[in-house]
């Protein structure tokens, strides 16, 4: 049932990314909630379930836009086995948080990815413009998982894949 | 995982477009009704927006006035959608060339480019890259194609260059996109112009057809400013787009240049129904 929770969402996620509109005070990059699904598995799940979210969600992310195939799996897995990595450490349920590594795995991904385009001639190396990209992707990042984590966490629970009293 | 991610990055390229297009075909139609969706829910936003202090006077009325208002935006979406296509039906029937019409169905999902995606691909005819236009002027070209889904490059992404010329002077130079500025206006710019040639503001931009993939002759914008390049070398002038690169709807794919003879039999057929 998990999985099949976990592919809906990926599914609503990729359309959602795409339709979202951006913004330029926010460097034109599209709303995370691809890899806001891949941050609440790994915040609430084992590291399988959450490599598995990420490779899925990466998957679709390339197959959706211009990115070679491959190139969001990587930097969603990396990111997601980090999180799992330092998970017990951290209290994964607060707000605050959800804000920071939001905001932190939205701009790793993003530097990672521009890397990636960068070597394979895909992209022009300009360093201002990804700072820019940068600093948008923090926001949006912060502002994005929390949202996100708080939605998936009801559907999660709605559908009996968690009990209500781990949810709160 | 590790292993898979390794395949996944270095797959080959052909097996790599055949995923990517299985993918796209199997999200496309979701993608479609939710862009749609997402198109009604904008104008019933509208018609809720536009009644403001109604309800407060008469909750009856109001209620009425809601039912009313949103039945006139539907009319008037289907009105503004009845007119875009019999405007781009006009152009089609108008144009020389052999044209896909197409519908858009998606934006990039990864925001490191600008793109939309058109709802007909490879088993209609559409290949890459080829020019897209509207009845406005030129959008972009195709970058990506699945059996029924195609990737358009827009016009305003920085990695879209265009080989143009100056309508009323016959100067070439390149354009190429800025990007959308805070104020969401798309800003395109043509560079490498003769320095010695006399550019004036609202000067028509085409394209020049060189390049091979954007035919000559279709329009691109209009010249908004000119400045002489910091070398000294040559003219570069910010241009103002004619086709709405942030509102496209529909679309067509430029397949190729149309037979001479053909384009007047069919210039003809278009007469022989337009006139009574």
């Amino acid at each position: 049932m998990r999985n099949l929770v976990m592919f809906f969402l990926i599914i609503i996620g990729s359309v959602l990314q795409a339709i979202v509109p951006t913004w330029a005070f926010l460097s034109h990059g599209k709303i995370p909630f691809l890899l806001s699904i891949v941050l609440y598995y790994a915040f609430t799940a084992d590291r399988s379930t959450t490599l598995r979210a990420a490779f899925t969600a990466g998957l679709l992310q390339d197959a959706l836009g211009l990115i070679p195939l491959g190139y969001s799996s990587f930097c969603f897995c990396l990111v997601g086995w980090i999180v799992c990595r330092f998970k017990e450490l951290i209290f994964g349920y607060q707000l605050i948080t959800q804000i920071w590594f939001g905001a932190l795995a939205n701009t790793v991904t993003t530097s990672l990815l521009w890397g990636l385009l960068v070597l394979s001639n895909k992209m022009d190396p300009l360093f201002t413009w990804v700072l820019f990209k940068g600093v948008g992707a923090f926001m949006e990042g912060a502002l994005t998982v929390p949202i996100v984590f708080k939605i998936t966490r009801y559907v999660d629970t709605r559908v009996g894949n968690v009990e209500e009293a781990t949810a709160s | 995982m590790g292993v898979l991610l390794l395949v996944a990055l270095n797959v080959p390229s052909s097996v790599s477009q055949h995923t990517k297009a299985v993918l796209r075909e199997g999200i496309a139609p979701i993608q479609g009704l939710i862009t749609s969706f997402s198109l009604s829910l904008e104008e019933t936003i509208k018609s809720i927006r536009g009644l403001g202090d109604l309800s407060v006077q008469n909750q009856k009325l109001s209620a009425e006035v809601i039912r009313m208002r949103n039945e006139v935006w539907q009319l008037k979406a289907l009105e503004k959608e009845n007119v875009e296509l019999r405007k781009q039906l006009d152009y089609q029937q108008k144009t020389t060339r052999e044209l896909i019409p197409c519908e858009v169905i998606g934006r990039d999902i990864s925001g490191w480019w600008q793109t939309i995606r058109l709802g007909k691909g490879s088993s209609q005819g559409v290949s890459v890259p080829r020019a897209v236009v509207t009845s406005d002027g030129v959008v972009g070209k195709t970058m990506d194609v699945s059996p029924r889904t195609c990737d358009i490059l827009l016009l305003s992404d920085p990695s879209c260059r265009v080989a143009t010329q100056v309508s009323r002077t016959k100067t070439f130079g390149i354009v190429r996109g800025q990007g959308v500025s805070w104020n969401r206006e798309v800003v395109l710019r043509m560079e490498f112009i003769n320095k010695d040639s006399p550019i004036r503001l609202g000067d028509e931009v085409v394209t020049s057809g060189l390049g091979g993939v954007f035919p000559r002759g279709l329009l691109l914008g209009y010249v908004d400013e000119v400045v002489l390049d910091r070398s000294g070398l040559y003219q570069s002038a910010t241009l103002i787009p004619t086709a709405d690169l942030g509102g496209v709807t529909y679309a067509f794919v430029v397949t190729e240049e149309e037979d001479p003879i053909e384009s007047l039999l069919r210039r003809r057929r278009f007469n022989r129904i337009q006139s009574p």
